[in-house]
């Protein structure tokens, strides 16, 4: 056997593997073109925080009360960015994108995305969406003449239909998938336990 | 009569003959398939892998991110070796251990009739399998290990290269 031979392949198979995966990994660009009213926090937070997420996703739903939590116990510090990600087996996730997107033009995004995830299970079994998606705009006090026109409009379909290609460049391979400072978190129970722990880190003196 | 089994030379001289052909192959496939789930895994974030373990209820959130962290490295070295064939039957022996645990795995979310769509075997974006696919492929692989095992031919290995003198 010839020692120097046997470590030198050794060492010429790590670094192929290791080689192969450096050049696997992407950074993606997440801050790319996001309105105003799908940020919440402070512009120069030490944490931000960037959902993606599908309003018909029930694992969106169930994370969504502790990310409203967290935000309430580091009010100031907690930048929070929504980033759309309908889901193609969910029938009226885009429906629900663009209805947020509507409520958003009228400054009401963040109470439009609470109503959609409190009454996900109505909504997303009904035989048609719309009029319920209409109804809660309704509820929140929005002009419903607006709201009608922006979920119809050409332009916020291409902006929802936009988001879907951006996370699905990223790529995001489940949802909710929560950057946090960069730093990737799949779904509630991580968020709750590893993404908690890791904000609170981010946040010490 | 001899109560011990007993293999004529023209039975040796086909198991040989079988091993010699069988045994790269099932290296490169049993390796192979290591080589790829590892990479899928490894080249994305560990918190993906891990939303993925959680479907089986074998062990707290929090030691799921470390443990997907380490387990794409482990295939994707071990499947290295195997299908590269440097240090080729403690490889397989590796290989094997792997699929072994993979089916208990698989198998005890079965049985306990847990609703997986897909076992994450190959992270998020890979070839999305159900437990009872991926039993039925990981149980064939296990095969594959197993001929490696008995192969002391080493075709096409890089041990034959470097035991070389």
């Amino acid at each position: 056997m010839k020692p120097g031979r046997r470590l030198g392949a050794g060492l010429a198979l790590a670094t192929a593997a290791l080689a192969a995966v450096g050049l696997g990994r992407r950074a993606p660009g997440l801050l790319d073109a996001v309105p105003a009213y799908r940020q919440s926090g402070p512009a120069g937070a030490r944490v931000v925080i960037i959902e993606y997420s599908d309003f018909q996703c029930s694992r969106c739903a169930q994370a969504h009360p502790f990310l409203k939590e967290l935000l309430a116990r580091y009010e100031g510090k907690v930048r929070l960015v929504f980033r759309h990600f309908p889901l193609t087996p969910h029938k009226w996730a885009p429906a629900a994108a663009r209805a947020a997107e509507s409520a958003g033009r009228q400054g009401r995004f963040w109470d439009y995305a609470d109503a959609l995830y409190a009454h996900q299970k109505e909504w997303s079994e009904a035989q048609d969406a719309v009029p319920l998606l209409r109804r809660y705009a309704a509820d929140l006090g929005l002009d419903p003449a607006r709201f009608a026109a922006d979920m119809d409009s050409p332009a916020v379909a291409r902006l929802v239909q936009e988001e879907k290609k951006h996370s699905e460049s990223v790529p995001i391979a489940a949802t909710p998938t929560f950057f946090v400072n960069r730093r990737v978190i799949v779904g509630e129970s991580q968020l709750q336990s590893v993404g908690a722990r890791f904000i609170e880190r981010e946040l010490e003196p | 009569m001899s109560a011990s089994p007993h293999i004529s030379a023209a039975g040796r001289g086909r198991i040989h003959r079988f091993l010699a052909v069988a045994a790269p192959v099932a290296r490169i496939a049993a390796g192979g398939a290591l080589v790829l789930s590892g990479y899928l895994k490894a080249v994305r974030p560990p918190e993906e892998f891990a939303a993925s373990l959680e479907a089986y209820w074998l062990l707290p959130v929090s030691l799921l991110v470390p443990l997907a962290r380490v387990i794409p490295w482990v295939e994707l070295m071990t499947g290295l070796a195997l299908a590269a064939g440097y240090g080729s039957r403690a490889a397989a022996g590796a290989a094997g251990g792997l699929y072994a645990l993979f089916i208990f795995v698989l198998g005890q979310s079965l049985a306990r009739g847990l609703k997986i769509a897909d076992c994450g075997c190959f992270g998020r974006l890979g070839p999305h399998l159900e437990p009872a696919e991926a039993i039925a492929l990981d149980g064939f692989l296990l095969v594959l290990c197993l001929i490696v095992l008995f192969d002391v031919q080493k075709r096409w290995t890089l041990d034959r290269w470097t035991d070389q003198t």
